[in-house]
């Protein structure tokens, strides 16, 4: 890399630093970078920098937000009985997006793995315990990524949860729309299966 | 499904090949060091998606070469199939009909392939693993749900065993632990399911191919050993009660060691002969031998029988080892309704190459018609 001037380097070596970009991206956005106008590259940074500094996770649900509690948890509008528990802020925007559900929302910030490290503890699990234990909360929708370890979470989730008489459902594992049912894979087709609903 | 054509470009000690194959039985002679095991290595590197010599794809580059590259043109009566292989051994290019795929793994499967090499005597002396892997590999290709939830299972182990070392240091979540117990459990029951129906399906086939080829007409049968005392019953609930019960019995040493104790990870294939006697203990060289090649054998015919058809059979230097009356009985054995391919010094051990065979020489990487 040294082949570079020394602040082309640098860069290149930050910007390969962010996930998905291998050196040679790296190279390629630097080079962009370095060809784009002052201007650009100035919203650039400070977009960057903005985010950053007014960005933080809402002290209640841990979602993205400018200001805590977040526009979602202020919204008296909002069915209070449902929470639907996430791993990631994506997460909830995905959900809100589809414009179905209109309750509240807790943000775990990952999943079980004992593997990477991540316990209850690196969760943000009590917090949701306490904000279960006001009684307010009648029902909560686990809606953990469909892999391995979403999984885990949900049950550990459903485990702790269920003692305390509150409702614990978790998202239907249905087919993709528009899916041809020849080429779904085994493991979706047989969950499909055993979540069958009566019409 | 039979392999037609194949395409390879500095693969081992080949420069460029490029050979038409007979669906049915194809003899590769040629002196030591030719590259007749190079050649069956590039056409299972196609359809299993990794070499049964290395895991270090650098070794498969010709060495001074900058990448290797393997097309397979496969054909099923007038279906047909093409498998692609490349590497610069930075970048990998692997295409199913020209559809680009990000792993070696999406050519597993798409051609079942059973391999004999003299190395598999190993499965027989070797440690359990060595059947283990022996069984993973073609129960993967038999049943088309074996992989997946092998993988999930190895997912789930690695996850319940970090958490038992986390336990071994004195952190405690006994929910969680649980959890992660039953994911475990769940999908290690199954792989002890799928290898019960297997061995038990085999089992017979092993015998047959052991009585046909070796001298001492000795009973020979497999026998799947399930660890922690679980009584091997061919049931997915009683498995899985078993399992259960097996893993609750060792919960503490686990919990003290650190790691899962009892399950498919730690199971065994034994080999009995006469009902009775380890094969690994009690065999003579050559009935270890030919039980080698009839393991190997008898998975032809499961794949067979649960895929409807035969997966392409390659055996390296099968009749080294073997007297004449063993070599003869084997050459019965193979049918040209299975596509082999075969490698030997001897071409005279083929005494009479009718219309089934094709005869391909090879010398220092180039194969002559
Ligand atoms: N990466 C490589 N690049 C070039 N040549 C290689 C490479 N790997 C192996 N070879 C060469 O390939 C030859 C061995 O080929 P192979 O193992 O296929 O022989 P064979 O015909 O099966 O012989 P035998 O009958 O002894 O088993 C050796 O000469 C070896 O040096
Ligand atoms: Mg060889
Ligand atoms: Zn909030």
């Amino acid at each position: 890399m040294n082949y570079y001037p020394k602040p082309m380097s640098k860069l290149i070596k930050e910007l390969s630093k962010l996930p998905g970009i291998g050196p040679k991206t790296a190279q390629r956005l630097a080079f962009y970078l370095f060809e784009s106008s002052r201007d650009e590259v100035l919203k650039l940074a400070s977009a960057m920098v903005e985010a950053k500094e007014s960005l933080k996770f809402c002290d209640l649900c841990g979602h993205l937000t400018q200001d805590s509690p977040c526009q979602l948890c202020r919204d008296q509008s909002r069915d209070q009985q449902t929470l639907c528990v996430v791993e990631e802020p994506k997460d909830v925007i995905a959900l809100e997006k589809t414009r179905e559900f209109r309750g509240k929302y807790h943000v775990l910030h990952g999943a079980l793995s004992p593997l990477e490290g991540i316990g209850p503890e690196d969760l943000t699990i009590s917090k949701l315990l306490q904000r279960l234990q006001t009684g307010e909360i009648r029902e909560v929708i686990l809606a953990c990524d469909p892999d391995m370890e979403g999984e885990a979470t949900a049950l550990y989730l459903a485990r702790i949860i269920k003692p305390m008489q509150i409702k614990v459902t978790r998202l239907a594992r249905g087919l993709p729309i528009g899916g041809d049912l020849e080429y779904i894979d085994e493991v979706t087709l047989s969950k499909a299966i055993e979540g069958r609903q009566e019409i | 499904m039979y392999l037609e054509k194949i395409k390879i470009r500095n693969f081992r000690n080949y420069c460029t090949a490029d050979v038409l194959l007979a669906p049915h039985i194809n003899v590769l002679y040629g002196n030591n060091g030719q590259g007749k095991t190079n050649f069956l290595e590039a056409v299972s590197f196609l359809t299993l998606g990794s070499s049964f010599r290395t895991k270090r794809d650098e070794e498969l580059l010709k060495r001074e070469e900058k990448g290797f590259y393997l097309k397979g043109e496969f054909l099923d009566n007038d279906e047909s199939l093409l498998l692609e292989v490349g590497t610069d051994l930075n970048r990998l290019v692997v295409k199913v009909n020209g559809v680009v795929y990000k792993s070696k793994r999406a050519l597993f499967g798409r051609v079942r392939t059973v391999i004999f090499t003299p190395d598999d005597l190993q499965i027989i002396k070797g440690g359990p693993e060595k059947r283990r892997e022996y069984l993973d590999l073609y129960l993967a290709q038999a049943y088309s749900g074996y992989r997946k939830v092998f993988l999930d299972f190895y997912r789930a182990l690695y996850q319940r065993n970090s958490l038992l070392k986390k336990f071994r240091e004195g952190f405690r979540d006994f929910t969680e632990l649980e959890i992660w117990t039953n994911k475990v459990i769940e999908e290690g029951s199954r792989i002890i399911y799928y290898r019960l129906k297997a061995v038990e399906e085999i089992s017979p086939w092993i015998n047959r191919y052991h009585q046909l080829m070796s001298k001492e007409k000795e009973d020979l049968h497999g026998l799947y050993i399930c660890t922690g005392e679980m009584r091997p019953i061919m049931d997915i609930d009683c498995i899985k009660e078993e399992y259960k019960k097996a893993i609750f019995r060792r919960k503490i040493e686990e919990m003290r060691r650190g790691y899962t104790l009892v399950g498919p990870h730690r199971d065994d294939l034994q080999l009995l002969l006469n009902q009775k006697w380890d094969l690994r203990v009690y065999g003579s060289q050559g009935q270890q031998r030919t039980a080698a090649l009839a393991l190997k054998l008898a998975m032809v015919d499961l794949i067979k029988r649960t895929q409807g058809v035969p997966p392409l059979l390659l055996l390296d230097d099968v009749f080294s080892e073997f007297d004449n009356e063993r070599k003869k009985e084997l050459l019965r054995l193979l049918t040209a309704g299975t596509q082999t391919i075969i490698s030997t010094t001897e071409l005279r051990d083929f005494p009479n190459l009718g219309s089934e065979f094709k005869a391909l020489r090879v010398e220092s990487g180039v194969i002559f018609d």
